[in-house]
């Protein structure tokens, strides 16, 4: 349902100008948020009793492994899995997973590089920051 | 349940305190109030900062959050810090240590969150107004449910020095009130760079970023965001939203995000990756509560965070701990793929250039976007409970229509409309027409 309806943009991208193009609008939707949250029939990977116990551990808790914990991590994961949906391969496996997206600017933007000089102009100027805490206050450290 | 424990409304919404100087500075004479995910320290006469959360409990801060520093400096009073979802993760103001947050205009109605006493506080009258933090939507939800105005600008506009992080690279402080005036004027003193903050926006983009200056707008409504589970009132007071802005001389057209619409399950794997990483130092002996055991051994780490975090917080944090493990796919890094090809589309939507992809220029696009900003007005806590109860992703996809401008960075404004929040979202750092925009369609209402 969710694969069919993301390809499916018959829907001519126009301009509203009257009541009736805006009725017209908001009286067709394009798809139901519904479709994220049902399960699918054939899940791949259903998250078993010892995965959960496992991952309760690497997050640093000594909780039980509940039904209602397990049930919503399959239900998390099933929503996850729809970030391929509408794609051939259900689940890629890449060798390089360290990409990162950030709007950060220098991600973007690269600085100008530095010269051999600049790079110990800036370091002979560096100075510790009493608003970083880099310089000991005792009158303001709790 | 909790909140038949909590007194009365007030006591669910704030922490009372007073800071400032009289220095007749631009905003001398307003009062606001602090999501308490944001830091106060010594300083401001020992308020401490709890994220509402058991972890931080009786964490004082030794520095002011650089958005605390800077409202001091121009004369604003601190009034209060307020209640959130904790840690900032909810859309609700029920997930909290001290409480659930009461709506203070729609009794028996969630407030929303996870700003939740932002809004409930500049909805009850509590002050001129609030800071709160957006991660996916945590301004402009409750804003809505509570009927004010919520902005929350651009990424990296607003330094986050001093807000404790979520999730970083969604993390953004912004402004709730009554009156855009208010939000104008406050947003013009934190709209700042700082050099602590290593994601503020550096000073020559500012300067270099492009600026919408002309009356008659051309404004894009993205067609994924019109969903069969929008509400009837919504979709009314959405109608005559679209017909007021016709009237006003602006030319309204339908446009196509496909991405769209795996904006949310691509929001919760980096958000709950990302929180997994920022949550693991509260383990009780560098950062948060800790028990007197008498035996002090590596199990003290384990005992300390289960017994402090909240049940939504360690949820997200087994999550994303799972979605970043090898057993379960490279989640990861597509969802950082999606996200970018999100913020492409996005901006090949708009007629300005975005500041940080600077190769790329639109013609013949948009100037702003709209949208609803939640699909219903604020249900009450039973249906939500029950709706929570019955499959956790229900309370996930209130954010459906918050979280594309989150991951995108994009400014964007709730504004009240006969009860019901609308959303404006503007270019990249175009935050002046978003408000400019705001003020002029809340003043023709």
């Amino acid at each position: 349902m969710f694969k069919r309806s993301l390809h499916k943009s018959t829907r001519l991208l126009r301009q509203i100008k009257t009541k009736e193009d805006i009725d017209k609008l908001l009286n067709n939707p394009t798809w139901s948020v519904k479709e994220l949250s049902s399960s699918k029939q054939n899940s791949n990977s259903e998250i078993t009793h010892k995965t959960v116990a496992k991952m309760i551990k690497l997050s640093g808790f000594n909780d039980e492994v509940t039904p209602e914990l397990t049930k919503s991590l399959n239900l998390q994961m099933n929503f996850i899995e729809k970030l391929y949906d509408g794609e051939e391969e259900e689940v890629h496996k890449h060798s390089n997973n360290d990409s990162i997206f950030r709007l950060i600017a220098s991600d973007h933007i690269p600085d100008k590089p530095l010269t051999l000089k600049q790079l110990q102009e800036e370091i002979k100027n560096l100075k510790p920051s009493k608003e970083k805490g880099e310089i000991r206050d005792d009158k303001n450290t709790p | 349940m909790k909140r038949h424990i909590v007194k009365n409304v007030q006591d669910s919404i704030l922490n009372k305190c007073s800071y400032r100087k009289n220095n007749g500075g631009l905003l001398s004479g307003l009062k606001y109030t602090c999501k308490d995910n944001i830091v106060t320290g010594n300083l401001s006469g020992g308020i401490l900062t709890t994220a509402s959360s058991n972890v931080l409990k009786n964490y004082q801060s030794p520095f002011n959050a650089e958005v605390v520093k800077l409202l001091y400096d121009s004369g604003a009073e601190l009034s209060g810090k307020v209640n959130l979802d904790e840690f900032g993760m909810g859309s609700s103001g029920l997930n909290s240590a001290p409480g659930p947050t009461l709506n203070p205009i729609y009794p028996g109605k969630i407030a929303g969150g996870s700003s939740s006493g932002s809004a409930a506080s500049v909805a009850a009258d509590l002050c001129d107004f609030s800071i709160g933090s957006d991660t996916g939507g945590s301004i402009r939800l409750p804003a809505s449910y509570c009927n004010v105005i919520g902005f929350k600008p651009t990424y990296g506009r607003i330094s986050r020095w001093g807000l404790i992080p979520y999730a970083q690279t969604l993390d953004t402080i912004g402004i709730l009130s009554k009156k855009i005036d208010t939000i104008k004027h406050v947003y013009s003193v934190l709209n700042m760079y700082d050099e602590k903050d290593p994601t503020s926006l550096p000073e020559e983009l500012r300067k270099e970023t492009p600026e919408t200056n002309k009356e008659r707008l051309i404004i894009g409504i993205p067609e994924e965001f019109i969903l069969e589970d929008i509400s009837i009132d919504v979709k009314n007071t959405f109608k005559q939203f679209i017909l007021k802005l016709i009237n006003l001389g602006h030319v309204v057209k339908t446009i196509s995000i496909t991405s769209i619409k795996k904006a949310l399950p691509t929001y919760y794997t980096l958000a709950t990756a990302e929180a997994a990483s920022n949550l693991s130092r509260y383990d009780g002996t560098r950062y948060g509560s800790t028990n007197d055991y008498d035996k002090l051994d590596q199990n003290i780490i384990f005992r300390n965070r289960s017994e402090f975090f909240g049940k939504e917080v360690k949820r997200r944090i087994i999550l994303g701990n799972y979605t970043l493990s090898s057993s379960s796919g490279d989640h990861y890094l597509k969802s950082t793929l999606l996200r970018k090809q999100l913020a492409k589309e996005f901006s090949k939507n708009f007629n300005n250039k975005h500041v940080l992809f600077q190769d790329e220029q639109f013609q013949d696009k948009c100037d702003l976007l709209i949208s609803p900003t939640a699909m219903s007005k604020a249900p009450d806590y039973e249906t939500f409970e029950k709706r929570e109860s019955e499959n956790i992703l229900n309370s996930y996809i209130n954010d459906v229509l918050t979280v594309p401008a989150s991951l995108v960075g994009l400014p964007t404004i709730s504004i009240p409309i006969n009860g019901i929040g609308i959303q404006i979202m503007g270019q990249f750092g175009d935050d002046k027409l978003v408000l400019h925009t705001a003020e002029d369609v809340i003043n023709n209402f």
